[in-house]
């Protein structure tokens, strides 16, 4: 900004058409500052915002605005990780700054026909629970032909499918929620639906269950693996809403 | 680095990332919750058989022949060998009502 006083050849603060700023003063210190309502109207001050807010543009016609980054009760995508023949993918350091996680797992193939499942962990993933009675476990399950409901209770792990995943199938996908897993609750486990290419290669199932650890705990990590041999591949994602 | 490959960990409340071997007691896991797997497997197989086989589950033989199959899937074939003989047995005492199942 140049303001040039007592100058008889140029406006008083200079305009922009003269190579100014057209304001005296930019109003707010550390202000953003943005072009005028026209190619030479006075530059604008679209102000600082609060700390952490980022700007957002109000399109071609107005001031854009400031709003929070990590706004409470929005989704934050928090990571992708990616197996490529992986023993396990595990997410660790769950805790209550989210209120709900949403892992969204896609294009899943076991090395070989395996079943996919969960474990949880209350010392942040140092292990995981495996004990052979500590998950209860229980879900719907139906493909072209037949309906399932199958409960797993007293198991060692909690099972995601209902039949072994193909090793050749594409598509295998699922949607897990974890509402408050960081908060000591005995229904902090996770509930799901999920589409999968069964090991006989002939059938898409759709499951939909729920499981939990058998014992009121925080759960703050949680790992996938297969029953038999790794994760070939499958993208994982984790998302969480901000508490 | 083990058959089963590496654990990948991401922690969300340092952001960081990692890729490492398993110890010991996780292989010891791994193997574990193999030998679970083919467990399941074969108690889904025998049930999904004999359900499909209900209107035959009057011949003598059909929990000897269900074990049989198993055994040739899982490429055990002495002992598939062996079950198969004495199914041939029970079937020339006791043929199943339609010949076959």
């Amino acid at each position: 900004m140049t303001t040039i006083l007592n100058s008889s050849y140029l406006n008083n603060p200079v305009t922009v058409a003269e190579g100014g700023s057209g304001v005296a003063t930019n109003t707010i210190a550390y202000g953003l500052l943005a072009a005028g309502t026209t190619a030479t109207a006075p530059i604008q001050n679209a102000g600082t915002g609060a700390s952490g807010q980022i700007y957002v543009s109000g399109g071609a016609a107005a001031l854009g605005s400031w709003t929070n980054a990590n706004a409470v009760g929005t989704w934050q995508l928090l990571s992708t990780q990616v197996a490529s023949n992986s023993a396990t993918i595990n997410f660790t350091g769950l805790t209550t700054a989210y209120e709900i996680y949403k892992i969204m797992i896609s294009d899943v193939i076991p090395a070989s026909s395996g079943s996919f499942r969960m474990r949880v962990s209350s010392n942040n993933g140092s292990s995981y629970d495996a004990g052979a009675t500590d998950y209860f476990n229980s879900l719907s399950a139906y493909d072209e032909n037949n309906v399932f409901t199958v409960q797993n209770n007293n198991a060692a792990s909690i099972r995601l499918d209902h039949t072994s995943l193909s090793s050749t199938s594409q598509g295998n996908s699922w949607e897990i929620t974890l509402v408050e897993p960081a908060v000591s609750l005995n229904n902090n486990g996770p509930f799901w639906i999920c589409r999968y290419l069964d090991s006989t290669g002939t059938f898409q199932k759709v499951v939909s269950g729920q499981g939990r650890r058998a014992a009121t705990q925080v759960n703050n990590a949680v790992q996938f693996f297969v029953g038999a041999g790794n994760l070939t591949s499958g993208t994982f994602n984790l998302y969480g809403v901000l508490t | 680095m083990s058959k089963y490959g590496k654990k990948k960990s991401f922690d969300v409340t340092t952001g960081i990332y990692t890729e490492e071997d398993l110890t010991p007691e996780e292989i010891a896991q791994c193997e574990i919750d193999e030998k679970e797997h083919w467990v399941e497997q074969e108690k889904l197989a025998k049930t999904k058989y004999l359900r499909d086989r209900k209107a035959d589950s009057m011949c003598p033989c059909l929990e000897d022949k269900v074990e049989a199959l198993w055994l040739l899937q899982r490429g055990e074939f002495q002992k598939f060998k062996e079950i198969d003989n004495v199914i041939r047995k029970l079937e020339s005492m006791y043929p199943a009502p339609d010949g076959n199942i």
